[in-house]
């Protein structure tokens, strides 16, 4: 069964087929979440929402780009909702001083996909946000700044303090060997 | 050691996030969207369920087809269908007078004048009603008797001219 297919017959309220095409986006889209949510049970909560939104609107999507970024993209404003009622975007604020970021500071090989979650969660919750917008959404500051309530150097200023702790981070946990830090802070806990 | 900006690490590495949520949050899921599936059912008319509301509805139009259906059978045994039946009714009723009961005399309709039929029974018993009936309807002008006769009257005016 072709992807149009499926969604075809999630349109017709298909128990079989729903239950399909929440197995094969539910594992990615949770992921999605747990970027801009700290805790697993919070992600999965967005999940929830975000996928009783994905087949209640399921007519809206026209096929016009791909079904997975519509997907993505209901579960990112699903995760940012969640945010904004726990109040978690209040905290953002422009800053005046300039870092001067050199790029030879920007500097690792590779990273495991369960250390960028770690490392995400050392952020701020106004800067993981702008940064997973930024960043691994795609958006421009313009639109960042209209989605979150705040200026367009609000958003820019949270950029450069997330990408700035975020190398800290790196450096201070001596990366490639982050994974095992991250061991040891957890079993210090 | 390969050289990379921050921002391509994570946006190489993000796709990979993948985890697989608990088997609740499926369950919650369908919950939520199977309690609107029969919405969207009902206007296929595919495996429709009955609503109190309709059954309700359904239950008042058998009523009000009923109470007219009685109405209207009402009006038909003292209406028009009873006068065109008329004839036929007198006929049972007057053998059923000739043959016995008082009884049945009792529960006969009082404007047939039943106990004093006046040509019925100045000719006869029962089966000699309907005899009557028929010289009745010869009155009436082409009676099959007197028609050859009439016709053989009107041959011989023609041959007779």
């Amino acid at each position: 069964m072709t992807e149009e297919q499926l969604i075809a017959a999630c349109q017709q309220q298909d128990p079989l087929a729903q239950r399909r095409l929440y197995e094969t986006h539910a594992p990615k889209m949770l992921g999605v979440c747990r970027r801009y949510l700290s805790r697993i049970e919070d992600a999965e909560d967005v999940l929830v929402e975000g996928f009783c939104k994905v087949f209640q609107n399921l007519d809206q999507y026209t096929g016009k780009g791909s079904f997975e970024g519509w997907v993505r993209r209901i579960m990112v404003n699903e995760s940012l909702m969640f945010l904004r009622k726990k109040h978690a975007l209040r905290n953002a604020y422009e800053i005046q001083e300039h870092f001067d970021l050199r790029s030879d500071q920007n500097i690792v090989a590779e990273l495991a996909a369960q250390d960028i979650l770690f490392l995400l969660d050392q952020l701020p919750t106004g800067y993981r946000t702008v940064f997973n917008l930024y960043v691994l959404e795609g958006f421009k500051h313009r639109e960042i700044a209209e989605e979150l309530g705040i200026s367009i150097n609000t958003s820019k200023s949270q950029l450069i303090l997330a990408k700035k702790r975020l190398q800290e981070l790196l450096l201070n946990v001596n990366y490639p060997g982050v994974r095992d830090r991250m061991k040891d802070a957890q079993l210090g806990k | 050691m390969a050289k990379k900006d921050i921002f391509d690490l994570f946006r190489e590495k993000s796709d990979e996030l993948e985890q697989i949520p608990s088997s609740q949050a499926w369950a919650r899921i369908e919950g939520r969207i199977a309690a609107k599936r029969p919405r969207i059912e009902r206007s296929a008319s595919v495996r429709k369920l009955p609503h109190p509301l309709g059954i309700a509805a359904a239950l008042a139009l058998l009523l009000g087809l009923s109470v007219v259906f009685m109405w209207l059978s009402e009006q038909g045994q003292t209406g028009v269908l009873a006068h065109q039946q008329m004839p036929l009714e007198m006929e049972e009723l007057q053998i059923i007078v000739d043959d016995s009961s008082s009884s049945a005399i009792e529960k006969a309709p009082t404007h047939l004048d039943i106990t004093t039929p006046t040509k019925p029974i100045g000719e006869g018993n029962a089966s000699q009603k309907l005899v009557a009936k028929k010289e009745a309807f010869q009155d009436g002008g082409s009676s099959p008797v007197s028609r050859p006769d009439s016709v053989d009257n009107e041959n011989r005016q023609r041959t007779g001219r």
